[in-house]
């Protein structure tokens, strides 16, 4: 697999999957004019990642902002990532965010209880 | 009424609305933060909420605050991209103003909705007008467990943010500009 590197721009995040390391990394602001569009990719890659059957995958986001459709959409990579783990693979979301980020914070809650997955929270620096 | 009459008559209720925002912003401690009166497209939706930030950034205003109307100005515009309507002459009828009167912060949005809609949006921010705080997060997290993007991309919640971040001080209103239109007006009130 390939790694895929999608750059960062004033409406989305940068979001590198690299499947050597076996990381996802989310940086950045989500409002994009269509989030189906801009995240369907990143579904797909989760969706071949699974079939290498890997021990472990990391996910760190490092969310500044998300608007209400992305917070929606964003649970179609939560539940690919809970496939995954479904898959024997040990899944952990590190989701860190700002001290005073309570939406942020909230939303990170909202898909662990609501999907049993691994979240570690850590407030950034 | 002929078609370019009543088109006039239409662009005389938007003009008015225009008006009466700035009439309120006249006094020393009232201003017209942002005006931008026309077309909003999506790639003009980054620009704006940038420029608001900065400006009340500029202002010292509390970082708290900042993120609140963020998160409204991000919500009406995306609503205005997605939603707008047009009348006969292709006119979008749109304007997004924020007004500042003290440590007060007033966003206001404008669109055309067409009248089948405006009826069930007219109930719908009724509703959430009624609730108070624990229901409205309650509400928000019932449609984040059951929301679906709609084929426009909206997703039910926007509406519900912009009334979560204003605590709930949130007022509409629609026009009837003909038997298929309507102007929908919005406005939220955030205080620093």
């Amino acid at each position: 697999m390939e790694i895929l590197h999608i750059k960062e721009t004033s409406r989305t995040p940068e979001i590198i999957l690299n499947p050597q390391k076996h990381s996802v990394e989310i940086n950045g602001k989500f409002f994009p004019e269509n989030i189906k569009d801009f995240l369907d990719p990143i579904v797909a890659w989760l969706g071949e990642y699974k079939k290498t059957n890997s021990k472990t995958l990391d996910v760190v986001c490092n969310i500044d902002y998300l608007s209400s459709s992305s917070v929606i959409y964003l649970k179609q990579i939560f539940l690919k990532l809970a496939e995954i783990q479904s898959n024997n693979t040990t899944v952990t979301i590190h989701w860190n965010f700002e001290e005073d980020d309570d939406d942020i914070k909230k939303t990170g809650e909202f898909y662990m209880k609501n999907l049993g997955l691994n979240f570690q929270f850590k407030v950034r620096d | 009424m002929d078609t370019s009459s009543s088109n006039l008559q239409e662009e005389k209720i938007f003009t008015n609305k225009v008006n009466q925002i700035k009439e309120h912003y006249s006094g020393a401690d009232q201003k017209v933060m942002v005006a931008h009166i026309g077309a909003i497209e999506q790639d003009m939706v980054n620009t704006l909420a940038s420029f608001v930030e900065n400006q009340l950034l500029n202002l010292g205003t509390p970082k708290n605050a900042v993120k609140r109307i963020f998160n409204i100005v991000i919500e009406a515009l995306q609503n205005i991209c997605i939603h707008g309507e047009k009348n006969s002459d292709g006119n979008p009828f749109t304007y997004f103003i924020i007004g500042r009167d003290g440590n007060v912060f007033t966003i206001y949005s404008c669109n055309i909705v067409k009248n089948s809609n405006a009826i069930k949006l007219n109930e719908r921010l009724t509703n959430l007008k009624s609730l108070n705080d624990g229901n409205l997060k309650q509400l928000y997290m019932d449609v984040l467990s059951n929301g679906e993007l709609s084929q426009k991309g909206g997703a039910g919640l926007g509406f519900i943010t912009i009334a979560l971040k204003s605590n709930n001080n949130i007022d509409f209103a629609f026009d009837k500009l003909n038997d298929s239109i309507s102007l929908f007006t919005l406005q939220s009130r955030v205080s620093a």
